[in-house]
């Protein structure tokens, strides 16, 4: 008798080194998986990128306006400039006055001069009460002329020490313009600021109408729920959301200080992927055929043929293939007594898809009225249906496979959502708003089948007042 | 050797040409485990298909640490693994049954070509051939294999044993003395 060691032995030196050529047409499909992954892969890259420029491009264009609004500060704050310069160059042509004054006056009698320079300096001091930068000057000044009095230089040195303080003058003065213009900002800073803050008000006030428009990505899924009978032949309901993006154009009319009512039209989409699932199907008399097609494990759900037509039990409703997709297999459940009695056999994840334009009557309570407000929205949809399409997707890409059948062209949706406004100028404010939008009923039609969608969108955009 | 490391360099930057060499360096081998594993021809190609798939999509994370070709080799059983697993979620009755040994002569074994053994693995039950493949040709430990397959030690060992006798009836039916069981089937 063998022991078992030995005959594992035996068979480990036979077929250790046991090698076989593939056919042909294995690296064949290899490459073709492969070259196909690439291109799907550059697909995903290409769709994010676009996604990131259009959020981009809405930032820049946010930033334009920012910096359109921004110019007219800063003109404002340049006249004020002007206006000291002014005042300087006006006080400063009287200080030179005084200095030739001092001048002929140094010519004189040392006495007098002093005496004059005495009382012209007073002068001075009561003209520039009211002028800070003028009486800084001053203080300057009486040193020069008190060590004047002390030393009693003789007249070239009197002259050289003059003209060193209209020297040290001059300095000062281009110290005092650039003190007086910080310190006009700062004493008329607030005023100003009251002044864009009230005009600003007055002009939010005044307008009425506010145009938005929007860019949502956003995430769509699903509430819901089917009959027995229909879910005995549904693909197994192990489905996920679908990432979208919506957007479109809107209009506001405020009627009162906080309430505006908001309609537009939006663009919208929803839908969900079912995906392959290791619990691959409902019913159980499909066991045997499953395992018989073992290779195949796939996702795999029974599927009705009738006049040509091919049907199968999703989540959102009955798809009706348009015909048979690429790299599917069908295969017959003879044992099966329903009228389901094919097996659809595939790689692929399905997806349904419901493109929506929504017409919105939205309220909009302002609950923070400031730089940044924030509003509370909520309301209705009428939601009409633009397209309708179920997607295949599989390592050959994607394809339309057909569409949902049952499904309702007019639907009423909820909105609820939280709005913040940030004001870039005087009529320009950028939102972000997230929303969430439910289906009020079902979708299909079909009485085996509740379908409700739902999205989460953050609504992001510029409102533009009128 | 340094000429396969440039190989895998290459097919981790993407290069085709680099791809199809690798693959007609290993495919042959591979074609040959994948067998074992698959009731048929054309599973094994479905198998060996995904597993290279796998390899080239994975091959940058290959650090050159071990053997290449046993980190091929492992993706191809885990591919077959992961088709098992999926295809065959009935859980198994524990079946701890005792067989009566057949006779067995040491050089019936020698008269048999590997591709006649093949034959007879994938003539297996998935399971019987799984755990057979997975302790005899991977060298696995039953608790391993149980672990792998989702199945009790005690299932592990009867199934080892089960696949085993009903080769040795295979390989007796081919070459030895026709002896048939009447109260057999396999």
């Amino acid at each position: 008798m063998m022991k078992d060691k030995n005959m594992d032995k035996a068979f480990r030196e036979k077929l250790n080194g046991f090698s076989m050529p593939p056919p042909t047409h294995v690296w064949d499909n290899i490459q073709g998986q492969l070259t196909g992954q690439r291109k799907k892969r550059r697909l995903a890259y290409f769709s994010w990128i676009t996604a990131a420029a259009v959020v981009v491009l809405a930032f820049l264009a946010g930033w334009y306006f920012n910096d359109n609004t921004n110019e007219i500060i800063p003109s404002t704050v340049e006249s004020e400039v002007v206006k000291t310069e002014k005042e300087i160059s006006g006080e400063e042509s009287i200080q030179g006055f005084a200095n030739s004054n001092n001048q002929k006056e140094l010519q004189n009698e040392a006495e007098n001069q002093q005496v004059i320079e005495v009382t012209e300096n007073n002068s001075f001091k009561r003209t520039s009460l009211n002028k800070n930068t003028i009486t800084k000057t001053k203080e300057t000044e009486i040193p020069v002329f008190t060590s004047f009095e002390k030393t009693r230089m003789k007249m070239l040195d009197r002259i050289e020490v003059l003209f060193k303080p209209e020297q040290a003058e001059l300095f000062l003065a281009k110290n005092t313009f650039t003190e007086s213009a910080n310190r006009y900002t700062e004493t008329e800073k607030n005023r100003i600021a009251q002044n864009v803050k009230t005009s600003n008000l007055s002009a939010k006030n005044k307008a009425n109408w506010k145009m938005g428009m929007h860019l949502s990505p956003g995430y769509s899924s699903n509430v819901s729920s089917h009959s027995e009978s229909y879910a005995q032949n549904m693909t197994y309901s192990g489905s996920s959301g679908n990432g979208n993006l919506g957007g479109g154009l809107s209009i506001q009319y405020k009627t009162g200080k906080r309430l505006s009512i908001e309609s537009g039209i939006y663009y919208a989409q929803n839908g969900q992927k079912s995906n392959n699932s290791s619990e691959l199907f409902a019913r159980s008399s499909n066991m045997d055929l499953a395992f018989s097609a073992d290779e195949k494990s796939y996702f795999n759900t029974a599927v009705n043929v009738a006049n040509g037509q091919m049907e199968m039990n999703s989540t959102a409703g009955v798809i009706q293939f348009s015909g048979t997709p690429d790299r599917v297999e069908v295969a017959a459940d003879l044992e099966s007594s329903s009228e389901y009695s094919n097996i659809l056999l595939t790689e692929g994840e399905f997806s349904q898809k419901f493109d929506f334009i929504e017409i919105p009557i939205l309220l909009r309570l302002n609950v923070v009225d400031a730089k940044i407000d924030v509003e509370i929205v909520g309301g209705l949809n009428a939601g009409l249906l633009v397209a309708n399409n179920a997607f295949m997707e599989n390592e050959f890409g994607l394809q339309n496979i057909g569409e949902t059948q049952d499904i309702s062209t007019l639907n009423l949706s909820g909105t609820f959502g939280i709005g913040i406004n940030y004001a870039l100028g005087k009529n320009v404010s950028l939102a972000v708003e997230p929303r969430m939008n439910y289906y009020l009923n079902s979708i299909n039609k079909n009485s085996g089948v509740d379908y409700r969608p739902y999205r989460i969108g953050v609504f992001t955009g510029l409102y533009y007042e009128f | 050797m340094e000429d396969l490391k440039n190989i895998i360099n290459d097919c981790a930057s993407g290069e085709v040409r680099a791809q199809e060499k690798l693959y007609r360096m290993f495919a042959p081998k591979m074609f040959g485990v994948c067998l074992r594993y698959a009731k048929d021809n054309t599973e094994a190609e479905d198998n060996l298909q995904d597993g290279f798939i796998k390899v080239f999509m994975n091959i940058k994370s290959f650090r050159h640490a071990g053997s290449f070709e046993g980190w091929v080799r492992r993706i191809m059983v885990n591919v077959s693994l992961e088709k098992y697993r999926k295809q065959h979620l009935m859980h198994p009755v524990e079946d701890i049954g005792i067989y009566e040994q057949v006779k067995f002569s040491d050089d019936i074994l020698d008269k048999i070509s590997a591709n006649e053994l093949i034959e007879l693995i994938q003539q297996l039950s998935p399971r019987y051939r799984m755990v057979f493949n997975l302790f005899v040709l991977e060298g696995m430990n039953h608790k391993e294999i149980s672990e792998e397959m989702k199945i009790s030690v005690g299932t592990s060992k009867s199934n080892l044993a089960r696949s085993r006798d009903i080769l040795k009836r295979k390989v007796k039916q081919l070459y030895g003395e026709i002896e048939t069981n009447a109260n057999y089937s396999a």
